[in-house]
């Protein structure tokens, strides 16, 4: 569990983080949200020590990262940022073998990591020669990915890794991103500025505005929560909540049709009900989350 | 398709500046200036003044790099930028007609101001090319955990390269003409056949030195490391060390 416990930070006289404490659930995905220059990226640069804090400090499973040799921790928490991020000097297999090399692991374990690593970001081997100007945005991107999974890291930093491409990549980067994640169960700190994005792969959600945490926890908590929250959550809240409810299936998750899904399936249809392909009927009380969870 | 190995073009050209001197030198008369020297000799005056000069000049423009890298985006760097770009501006003749009188005559001399001639491409070269990785690659390096001595061999070095590397062929280029002036101050190379010639109104003369000049420019010219131009990957460097 990486715990954050009164951390500030300015640039001169720009304040970016204030007093910011908050824990960060191990095996799970944490989103950081909140508009631009709200001091997300620092947050998740100060975890690494990209950034040193002014005052404050963060621990991981209960010690202290400045008791840690920087490049150190650094390769044990998977980086993982907007897709301009790949060496441009390196093929795709040097990349994704970056860590594992700094960690200086002998090279038939090197290859065979690189080799399962293309194959769970689904790339076909044939990539491995190629130099990143010769991969599309979501290829790129699936390499950051398994760059930062090169040596298996406990947690992932990821700071807007679907940011910069177009709507259909991303929604499949991020489906596959959950199935990644149900295997892999590391420790996700992710940034966006995108609630459909959030709604979607956070486990909880950090708000964060102007430098302060606004609020920590599960979307569905957050809701009517008024006042700030509620300006940064939207007046559609409540309907975006409803793509992580699933009434078909009997445990949260993400399979089958959300209630948003089905919503628009009604409308569409002009009835309150809906006939699944499974024979079942929804009504639109089936929508409705029952217990907050 | 299989492209020429890298080192064909700077042979070729070389071959061709080697027997264009043995071809030169047998085919005038040999020592038509004084002193009298054969043009194998001034040949190889000349490589010694360019690559010299160009030694006398990378020693301090990396001296000068490394200082502003450890100071940082200070005064410095405004006043070597603009520094940089004046001595761009003004032709080498010039420039070097202003630094003949202070440095003397002779061979150092020459050396000398030849190589202050280097310093500013060569500074504006490693500026350059340091200055055109983007930022985002930078932060990405640390954040995956290189140390600054890993990041500045296998992230900066090959990426500032391209850069790094035009700016030193430019300047040999460069160099190689600059010291044909050397003769204007008593030093050899190739401009004492020209300055011989341009005196006695020979043409022939002033060919023997200007002609295999041209080819040791070009053969400096056509030194490159990457066969598929300056975006291209630096294939011969590998992470594993
Ligand atoms: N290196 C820096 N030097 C000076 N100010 C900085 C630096 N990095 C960030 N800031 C400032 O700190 C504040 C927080 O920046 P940060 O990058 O953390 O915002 P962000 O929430 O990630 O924004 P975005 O969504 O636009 O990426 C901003 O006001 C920014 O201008
Ligand atoms: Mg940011």
């Amino acid at each position: 569990m990486i715990e954050v416990l009164g951390v500030s930070k300015n640039y001169g006289a720009q304040k970016a983080l204030d007093n910011v404490s908050l824990r960060f659930p191990a095996g799970r995905v944490t989103i950081l949200a909140g508009p631009s220059g709200s001091g997300k990226s620092t947050l998740l640069k100060i975890l690494n020590r990209l950034v040193e804090p002014d005052s404050g400090r963060v621990t991981i499973d209960g010690v202290d990262i400045r008791s840690q040799v920087p490049e150190e921790l650094r390769r044990s928490l998977g980086w993982v940022i907007q897709s301009t991020g790949l060496f441009p000097h390196f093929t795709v297999a040097e990349n994704i073998a970056t860590v594992p090399r700094l960690l200086k692991w002998p090279a038939p374990r090197v290859d065979a990591r690189v080799a399962q690593l293309v194959d769970l970001v689904r790339l076909p081997r044939s990539f491995l020669t190629k130099y990143p100007h010769e991969l599309s945005g979501g290829e790129a991107q699936r390499v950051g990915v398994a760059r930062a999974l090169g040596a298996d890291p406990p947690v992932l930093l990821m700071d807007e890794p679907f940011g910069s491409l177009d709507p259909q990549t991303r929604l499949a980067l991020q489906d596959e991103f959950l199935n990644l994640q149900a295997q892999l169960k590391k420790t996700v700190i992710l940034v966006t500025h995108e609630l459909d994005e959030a709604l979607k792969l956070g486990d909880f959600l950090a708000l964060l505005d102007q430098g302060s945490l606004l609020a920590f926890d599960t979307p569905e908590r957050l809701q009517g929560r008024g006042g700030r929250i509620e300006t940064f959550l939207g007046r559609e809240y409540e309907l975006k909540l409803l793509s992580r409810h699933h009434p078909l299936s009997p445990t949260p998750g993400n399979e089958g049709p959300s209630s948003r899904d089905l919503l628009v399936e009604m409308i569409a249809g002009g009835q309150p009900s809906v006939l699944t392909a499974a024979g079942r009927t929804v009504t639109f009380a089936d929508l409705i989350p029952k217990a907050p969870q | 398709m299989k492209r020429a190995p890298l080192w064909l073009a700077p042979v070729l050209w070389l071959a061709g500046f080697v027997l264009l001197v043995l071809y030169l030198d047998s085919f005038l008369a040999t020592g038509l200036f004084q002193p009298r020297r054969r043009l194998p000799q001034l040949a190889w005056e000349h490589l010694q003044l360019t690559l010299g000069a160009f030694v006398f000049g990378a020693i301090p423009a990396l001296g000068l790099f490394l200082l502003q890298r450890r100071a940082g985006p200070g005064f410095l760097k405004g006043f070597l930028h603009r520094v940089s770009i004046f001595t761009e501006t003004v032709p080498t003749v010039a420039l070097l007609a202003l630094l003949i009188p202070l440095a003397g005559y002779g061979n150092l001399p020459i050396l000398l101001a030849l190589g202050i001639y280097g310093i500013f491409p060569l500074y504006t070269a490693l500026d350059g090319g340091f200055r055109s990785i983007p930022r985002q690659i930078l932060e990405n390096a640390s954040g995956l955990g290189f140390n600054p001595r890993q990041r500045l061999w296998k992230i900066e070095l090959p990426l500032a390269l391209p850069v790094l590397w035009a700016g030193v062929r430019t300047t040999l280029v460069n160099l190689t003409a600059a010291a044909t002036l050397g003769a204007t101050v008593g030093a050899g190379g190739f401009g004492a056949p020209i300055i011989a010639g341009i005196r006695s109104s020979d043409p022939l003369l002033i060919l023997q030195g200007a002609l295999p000049s041209a080819f040791l420019a070009l053969a400096f010219d056509s030194l490159s490391y990457s066969r598929t131009g300056p975006d291209a990957p630096v294939r011969a460097r590998r992470l594993r060390s």
